[in-house]
C-alpha cells in the first residue's frame, strides 16, 4: 500500500462528502481506522467514493473486491489495497480489459 | 401498525448524557469520533423518543447495537429501523417482533451523486427520481439485512405509484411507502419476518 494512494483517497473522500466539515477527520485519521468511526460514511458516500476511485485510477471495482474492502468496515488501507490489486490485474490484462467482469 | 417519524435533531446535544450505562459502554467500544459519535448518540435519542411516543407504557428498555450495526430495542416487544442523513433522523417502529421493517431517509442534496451511482452499480440505471429510487433500494436492503454490495450488478426495478414504490428483483417484491419533503425523501416498508 502506498502512502500516495492513501493520500489521494483522503482527497476523494473529502470531495465526495456533501458536508466536507463533517468529513474533515479523514484528512488525518489512521489508515487502518474504519471510516465509519471517524466520519458519517453512508452508503451514498461509500459508493460515491468508489465511482470517484474508478474514474481517478482507471479501474473497475468488482463486487468481490468491494465486499473485501467493506468487510468489517472500509478503511483507507483496505481501499488502497483494493486499488493496487485492481491496478495490478489491469496491468496484467493489458490495454483491452474485461469490462464485462463487474 | 408501523409508525414513522422524521425529525431534525441538530439541536440535540451530541454528548453522551442522554445514554444509559450499557449504551455508553457500547459507544465506548465502537470508538466513534467527532461528528460520527454525535450522529450515533442522536440516533439513540431518536429511537428513545419514538419508543416514548408510541409505546408510552414501556418503562425499562435500552437501545442495543446489533453486530451488524443496526439498532434494536431490548426490554419491550417492538421492531425498529433507523436512518439518518445530516441533521435528519427517521425512525420506523412496529409494536411487534414479527415484522421486519426498513426505513431510509435520503436528502435531496445527494441527487447529483446518486445518478452516477445508480448507473454504475445497477443494471437498469436511473428509473425515476434518483433520490426516491435510492431510498427505496436502501429500504429493501435494510429490511432484509443485506449490505450495499448486494446492489452491485442488481437487476432490481423500482416503480413509483403515488405514495408507494414497488421494488422488484431483490428477493420477493416489496411495496413501500414514500414520504416526500422539500429537503428529503423517506421510504419505509415492512414485511412478515416468518
Amino acid at each position: 500500500m502506498t502512502a500516495a494512494v492513501v493520500g489521494q483517497l483522503r482527497t476523494l473522500i473529502l470531495a465526495a462528502s456533501p458536508e466536507p466539515a463533517q468529513a474533515a477527520a479523514v484528512r488525518s485519521c489512521p489508515a487502518n481506522a474504519p471510516l465509519d468511526t471517524v466520519m458519517p460514511f453512508s452508503s451514498v458516500m461509500a459508493l460515491g467514493v468508489i465511482v470517484a476511485v474508478e474514474d481517478r485510477f482507471g479501474i473497475v471495482v468488482t463486487r468481490p473486491a468491494l465486499q473485501a474492502a467493506f468487510a468489517g468496515g472500509a478503511t483507507l488501507e483496505k481501499l488502497a489495497v483494493m486499488i493496487e490489486q485492481l491496478r495490478g490485474e489491469r496491468a496484467r490484462e493489458g490495454p483491452i480489459g474485461d469490462a464485462g467482469s463487474r | 401498525m408501523t409508525r414513522v417519524r422524521a425529525d431534525d435533531l441538530s439541536s440535540v446535544p451530541g454528548d453522551s448524557r442522554p445514554l444509559r450505562q450499557e449504551e455508553r459502554r457500547e459507544l465506548h467500544a465502537l470508538r466513534l469520533r467527532g461528528p460520527r459519535r454525535e450522529e450515533w448518540i442522536r440516533g439513540r435519542v431518536a429511537i428513545r423518543r419514538a419508543v416514548a411516543r408510541w409505546l408510552p407504557q414501556a418503562s425499562s428498555y435500552r437501545v442495543h447495537t446489533e453486530p451488524s450495526g443496526a439498532p434494536s430495542v431490548v426490554g419491550v416487544d417492538c421492531t425498529i429501523s433507523l436512518s439518518h442523513d445530516g441533521r435528519w433522523f427517521a425512525v420506523a417502529l412496529a409494536p411487534t417482533r414479527d415484522l421486519r421493517i426498513g426505513i431510509d431517509l435520503c436528502r435531496r442534496v445527494h441527487v447529483n451523486r446518486l445518478a452516477p451511482i445508480l448507473r454504475r452499480f445497477t443494471r437498469r440505471g436511473v428509473q425515476l427520481d434518483p433520490v426516491v429510487q435510492w431510498a427505496a433500494l436502501e429500504c429493501v436492503l435494510k429490511m432484509r439485512g443485506l449490505g450495499i454490495t448486494a446492489l452491485v450488478g442488481s437487476d432490481a426495478t423500482v416503480r413509483r405509484a403515488g405514495h408507494r414504490a414497488l421494488v422488484r428483483g431483490i428477493g420477493p417484491d416489496a411495496t413501500l411507502h414514500v414520504i416526500d419533503r422539500p429537503e428529503f425523501v423517506v421510504v419505509w416498508g415492512s414485511e412478515n419476518s416468518r
